[in-house]
């Protein structure tokens, strides 16, 4: 949005007019964009969607899997959780459940990046350059981010060790691995010392750099001390969304957060209702339900998004696992999407629907779902960000 | 060729750009870890610092190469890595028996092969004396110079 057309003058004057109706309806709904944040969890590792989300009804997934089978749901203990009569959701995500019965939470399957190999590195560059390796390295929310008015030091963060690929070429994001660690002082001195040492550099970049990083660390501290009461896990994804919770609730301007969730890889081992796998649902389940609850009705401003690079082979390896696939899961909640659902064009496990006679197919390009996001919380046309990508204008998730 | 080197190194311009471009995450962390004589290893840590400040050991995605503009590496998260990193560094530094008796500005211009601007200079002296109780001498903290020399605008650029 330039300085010449500010909305909120505009809806002023415009009611000031008595002009009311269509137009300022629509105009106050785009306002209200202008609060919506996208939080993007990374699932990295490339997680297995037919555990995640086991298409139990499907007559092919009973011989597909043994040692990683789920039972249909029922009665019995480590039992798929009923979603809609032919995906059940992994135990392990039961604290999914309420959201996905309340209509927050959204499933889509069968979904991934056509044509991209199965090495991890690869996907996960793909993904994060938005569909792409090629063009100048910039991320997609680093394309995204260009389109978005919103300025503050804290508008777009990556609660994480490094900066993700998919911010690099954003300048404004600010890296850090919690609020707490987003400190100058480091325990003695004075927090300010820095801005004053750059009081006097020639450089304006630099000196501005300087005053953010006060400002953004002085924030950062006041904003840590915000807490709502909600008890999250203890683990890196929970004390993460925990921060980001708290970002959202004190109005701070944050419009983009990217965190991730590794450990997916799970060559062997995998385990079913219990194991190494489902270690890592609960941990994602657990966390999200917390932020979910944490943020009660703010949730509809917010749209998160936990994805992977790609899923699994349909049938189990010698070791217990499961090996690098094509079609994966992913869920995306809150942000009024129509939730309690699970969206699939269902390709079907027979051998001869298998992708190259192994994989789940993808029938779902993952920028559909992503375009559909970043449109919808960053009010920006997704084109340019995936590479010219042309999401299909029947919207599949709001 | 040799005419086009003679007209490059005798031109003003090449000259008066000297000093003027942004180290890039590798080259700062190097050159840190070289003024503290830290003599330790590049290890993950390091790595891992790297990674933070956006340039990941061999991991260029683009095939254009990591960023040669100051724009790239400099903003407020990063200088936030780059102050911690240096407070790190100078607590490294702080275990040396002869710490204590270390002039700080001596010590800068002796290892860094730069000159700190007057401003820096009076910045950091002002920020590193502790603050002394009554009838107390003024003391000089180090660690806290070290750390602001290192994290000074002079010390960001090559």
């Amino acid at each position: 949005m330039s300085t010449l057309f500010n909305r909120r003058d505009c809806l002023r004057a415009l009611s000031a007019f008595g002009m009311s109706t269509p137009l300022l309806s629509r105009l106050a709904r785009a306002e209200n964009r202008e609060e919506q944040t996208l939080v993007f969890i990374f699932l990295r590792g490339a997680m297995d969607g037919l555990s995640a989300v086991a298409p139990y009804a499907d007559p092919q997934y009973q011989q597909l899997r043994r040692g990683t089978r789920l039972q249909a749901p029922g009665d019995s203990v480590g039992a798929l959780l009923k979603l809609d009569g032919f995906f059940g959701l992994h135990p392990a995500l039961s604290s999914l459940l309420p959201f996905y019965q309340n209509k927050q939470l959204a499933i889509v399957h069968a979904v991934g990046q056509p044509q991209v190999s199965r090495s991890h590195f690869e996907a996960q560059d793909v993904l994060e350059l938005g569909g792409t390796l090629h063009g100048a390295g910039q991320g997609l929310f680093a394309k995204a981010l260009r389109h978005v008015p919103t300025e503050g030091v804290f508008r777009a963060v990556a609660l994480q060790a490094s900066t993700p690929l998919s911010l690099s070429g954003e300048h404004s994001a600010l890296t850090f691995s919690s609020l707490k660690n987003l400190t100058l002082n480091g325990g003695h001195g004075r927090a300010d010392s820095l801005e004053s040492l750059y009081r006097h550099s020639a450089q304006d970049v630099a000196r501005q750099a300087a005053q953010s990083a006060l400002l953004a660390t002085q924030r950062a501290a006041a904003i840590d001390r915000t807490d709502s009461g909600v008890v999250y896990p203890s683990s890196a994804l929970g004390q993460r969304l925990h921060d980001i919770a708290k970002l959202i609730r004190s109005g701070s301007g944050v419009r983009l957060a990217v965190t991730e969730l590794g450990g997916f890889d799970t060559h062997h081992s995998q385990g079913s209702s219990e194991g190494a796998l489902a270690t890592r649902f609960k941990e994602l389940g657990a966390a999200l339900a917390a932020f979910g609850e944490d943020l009660g009705s703010q949730l509809d401003n917010v749209c998160v998004i936990a994805a992977t690079e790609f899923g699994r082979t349909a049938a189990e390896n010698g070791t217990n696992g499961t090996d690098h696939g094509s079609a994966s899961a992913m869920f995306v909640m809150g942000a009024g999407v129509r939730g309690g659902r699970v969206i699939a064009d269902w390709p079907g496990l027979a051998p001869t629907a298998l992708f190259e006679g192994r994989d789940l197919r993808i029938t779902t390009d993952i920028r559909q779902p992503l375009a559909e996001c970043v449109e919808r919380s960053l009010n920006v046309n997704p084109m340019p960000v995936f590479d010219g990508f042309r999401p299909s204008s029947q919207g599949t998730l709001f | 060729l040799s005419e086009t080197y003679l007209a490059i190194f005798t031109s003003e311009a090449f000259w008066g750009s000297a000093r003027q471009k942004t180290k890039t995450p590798f080259e700062f962390v190097a050159s840190a870890l070289r003024a503290t004589s830290s003599g330790h290893p590049f290890d993950g840590a390091d790595a891992r610092r790297l990674n933070q400040l956006g340039q990941p050991l061999y991991r260029c995605s683009p095939p254009t190469g990591y960023s040669e503009n100051g724009e790239t590496w400099l903003n407020a998260g990063s200088l936030v890595t780059r102050f911690q990193f240096a407070q790190h560094l100078a607590q490294q530094l702080s275990r040396r028996d002869d710490f204590g008796q270390m002039n700080w500005e001596s010590w800068a211009s002796k290892s860094l092969g730069i000159e700190l601007s007057q401003s820096t200079l009076a910045s950091i002296d002002q920020e590193a004396r502790t603050p002394s109780s009554a009838g107390a001498s003024e003391k000089i903290d180090n660690v806290k110079a070290v750390a602001l020399v290192l994290a000074s605008p002079e010390f960001q650029l090559q």
